[in-house]
């Protein structure tokens, strides 16, 4: 019996020394976490917003291409599961749009359209996407639930830099977020606590970069069910859309069968 | 008296510091970056952007060579170009061709 106590208060102690580290270093609220807390209280307490963004995104990011790619991103969500994008770039124009039901991706330079089931929230969105299709919405970490979160789980520690206005006098949060992967700096609206700018370098040849201006934030943006519905347009065809999984078995099975040249 | 440490509370707790903190996610905005991925496009690396290059193993393309047409080829619709047919998908959010065989 007495045995039995030792152990028991041991395996407390212990777990009482080593828990409060783990929260501590895990959650202090440093000035940069609380900037980056901040932001993400604010984009989650909005049930319907819109917002633009330029992105920029270094050739050696993307597949066999030697020009950044540059594209003008609109974004429109409303809580829990709709969002609407369109991306514009030099290539043409995509659209993706969630209406809790379905998702649609649309190449409307092309005509072309794919839609799978997507009965879920935007975090279910996102996930799956990701998880099964390789691939996320345009700024889909700053239209989740909980951005903060999403961040923190992209392993990045967050550090204050200090104050900085940028785009014409903007005073905001200059903020480091390093990884494993990449250095980012974030800049967060100081008297609205909106993101700004984004810049990660990542750690790899030429430390090629992702840079995001944002711009037109309206968290109370007016919002209609058509702005998450998907007619297809006259002549329209309708495409599959392929999981990472399928095309992983068309490579094997590319690889297996002698190829014409094309 | 003996001292039994709880090995497995030590163990539990120290498995879930380490895999949590060390664990790395796959995308930083939007950019694949873990195994198996490298950039926006997805796992593919692959395509060609531009032209389809003669001779590259390719699961699929980016683009089509110029001077394509219409064509139904084996159940769908492709484009047809160089004596190869080409059929649309969309993969990592992008459209792309994969050969008819």
């Amino acid at each position: 019996m007495k045995q039995t106590t030792i152990i028991a208060a041991l395996g407390l102690a212990l777990i009482a020394t080593i828990t409060p580290a783990i929260s501590a270093a895990e959650t202090a609220p440093a000035g940069g976490d609380r900037a980056v807390q901040a932001m993400s209280t604010k984009l989650a307490s909005a049930k319907q917003f819109s917002f633009q963004a330029e992105r920029e995104i270094d050739p050696a990011l993307l597949e066999g291409r030697s020009v950044p790619e540059k594209a003008k991103v609109d974004v429109r969500i409303s809580r829990p599961n709709r969002f609407a994008a369109r991306s514009v770039s030099r290539d043409g124009a995509r659209r993706f749009i969630a209406d809790g039901r379905n998702l649609t991706v649309v190449d409307e330079k092309k005509n072309l359209y794919a839609q799978v089931p997507m009965r879920t929230s935007m975090d279910g969105l996102v996930a799956q996407l990701d998880q099964n299709y390789g691939f996320t919405p345009p700024l889909a970490d700053f239209a989740v639930s909980n951005p903060y979160a999403e961040i923190r789980q992209q392993g990045h520690t967050i550090t204050s830099m200090g104050r900085q206005k940028i785009n014409g006098g903007v005073e905001c949060d200059h903020l480091a977020l390093k990884s494993k992967e990449a250095d980012v700096e974030l800049w967060i609206g100081a008297s609205d606590q909106l993101p700004r700018k984004l810049v990660a370098t990542f750690h790899r040849a030429g430390r090629p970069q992702l840079r995001i201006a944002f711009s037109n934030w309206n968290l109370a943006a007016p919002v209609a069910a058509s702005d998450f519905t998907f007619t297809p347009p006259h002549g329209a065809q309708k495409i599959e859309m392929w999981t990472k999984a399928r095309m992983q078995a068309q490579a094997a099975a590319t690889k297996q069968q002698p190829k014409s040249n094309p | 008296m003996k001292i039994i440490l709880p090995y497995r509370l030590v163990f539990a707790a120290l498995a879930v510091f380490f895999f949590t903190s060390a664990e790395s996610h796959a995308r930083v905005f939007g950019v694949g970056v873990g195994v198996g991925r490298v950039g926006v496009v997805g796992v593919g690396r692959v395509a060609v952007r531009g032209v389809a290059v003669a001779g590259v193993a390719a699961a699929y393309y980016s683009s089509i060579p110029p001077g394509y047409r219409a064509a139904y080829y084996g159940g769908y619709n492709c484009y047809y170009a160089g004596g190869v047919y080409y059929r649309p998908v969309i993969y990592g959010g992008n459209t792309v061709y994969v050969v008819v065989q």
